[in-house]
This record gives C-alpha cells, structure tokens and sequence, in this order.
C-alpha cells in the first residue's frame, strides 16, 4: 500500500475504535471532574478504568499526529517548516500519553 | 515530494456556508479535544502529586470558569466525535448529495448538544 494511503486508512481505523471508548469516557467525565482526592484515586485503583483511559490516549495522540499531518499538508509549503511541526506533533504525542499513563500505573501501585 | 507542493486555498477565500462552517469547526474542535486531553494529564499528574496539590484542580473545576469549560470540552468532544461518524460515512462514498450533506450536518450540530446535556445533566 502507497504510504499515504496507508497513513489516511490508520487515521480513520484509529478513529472508528476511538468511538466507543470515547463515548464511555464523556459519561464519566463530569464525575470525573468534580472528584475529590479519594473519590478519584478509588476511580484510578481500578484496572478496567486504566485499561480504557490507557487506550484512549494512546489511540487519541495516534489519531491527533495523523491528523495533524494532513493539515501541515494542506497549509505549511515550505518543507523544512512541514518537517519541524511534524516532529514537534510527534514528540507530544509521545510525551502526554507516556507521563499520563505512567502516572497512572504509578498511582495504582 | 517536491518543497512546492499546492497549498490548499485559505480560509478567507470561501463563501461561508454551513458545509464550510461544520468543517473549518471540525478542525477547531480537534484543538479543543487536545486542551482536554492536556487537562485529563493534569489532572492525573496532580493527583500523583498528592491531595494538598490536587486542591487547586479541585477548586478550580467547582469555579464558574471551570465547569465552563469543562462543558465546552464535552461539546467539543461530542461535535467531533458525531462529525467524525460523517467523515466515516463520507469516506465510505456515502452521503455526497448536497441535500444529505447538509441535512447530516444539521443533525451532527443539533446532537452535538443533545449529548453534551446528557453528559452533563442527565
């Protein structure tokens, strides 16, 4: 498969297993957000809640960096500049998701 | 790839219409989720740093400003999501007739708030 190609088909297979995760989070996200301290540690001792938060923001950054890179295609001409956004995307969407879950995994330990 | 490659036209050449409104908003709303998603890690970053810490996401979210935004995070969330089932269906080859396109859009706008009440207030 064309390279392109294939990174336009993993953007959309990234975003279709987005949608039921993603629905499951926004249901407990103003739980989440009015949690106390202890509420939301117990919410965090739990594997499941882990697990689905974990994929989501694996899957989110995956789809977010594809994502991204369509639009620097569509808007930045020089390829130099093209380059550097791309890596920057890269490296954020490496970093947010490593220290999210790590700290979750820490907090569960 | 050549270092001249087209450049898509910009933004303030088109005609404004509800086809290029929801997608200039699709687009929007990614930026939005991305906020969130940097909120969700502060969040989980705080509470590792301990309860005295935590107390600042805790007053912070029970603020007005606060629950604004966390509602707008949800809507941003929701429109995404929704319009992003119509690029999926797009993608597939369906839903190009301009009536379609414009009735789908409508329902994606009108849902997109449906579900962020539900979130909220259900």
């Amino acid at each position: 498969m064309n390279h392109v190609v294939s990174k336009w088909l993993m953007q959309r297979v990234a975003a279709v297993l987005l949608i039921p995760v993603l629905l499951w989070f926004l249901f407990h996200f103003d739980n989440l957000m009015n949690f106390s301290y202890l509420e939301a540690l117990q919410f965090l001792n739990n594997r499941f809640n882990v697990a689905v938060i974990s994929l989501i923001f694996i899957l989110a950054f995956f789809h977010m960096r594809l994502g991204m890179s369509e639009i620097f295609e569509d808007y930045i001409q020089d390829e130099k500049i093209r380059k550097l956004a791309n890596l920057s995307i890269l490296g954020i969407s490496i970093i947010i998701p490593v220290a999210a879950i790590t700290a979750m995994i820490i907090l569960a330990l | 790839m050549s270092s001249k490659s087209p450049l898509s036209p910009h933004l303030q050449v088109y005609k404004w219409q509800l086809s290029s409104l929801l997608s200039i908003t699709h687009r929007m709303t990614s930026v939005f989720n991305l906020a969130g998603m940097i909120f969700l890690t502060l969040w989980i970053l705080l509470l590792i740093s301990g309860q005295n810490t935590f107390s600042y996401f805790e007053m912070f979210s029970s603020s007005f400003i606060g629950k604004f935004i966390f509602v707008g995070i949800t809507w941003s969330f929701s429109y995404h999501l929704l319009n992003g089932i119509r690029h999926l269906f797009w993608d597939l080859g369906y839903g190009y007739d301009l009536k379609v396109a414009n009735l789908s859009g409508i329902i994606v706008l009108l849902s997109s708030f449906v579900l962020t009440f539900l979130v909220w207030f259900i």
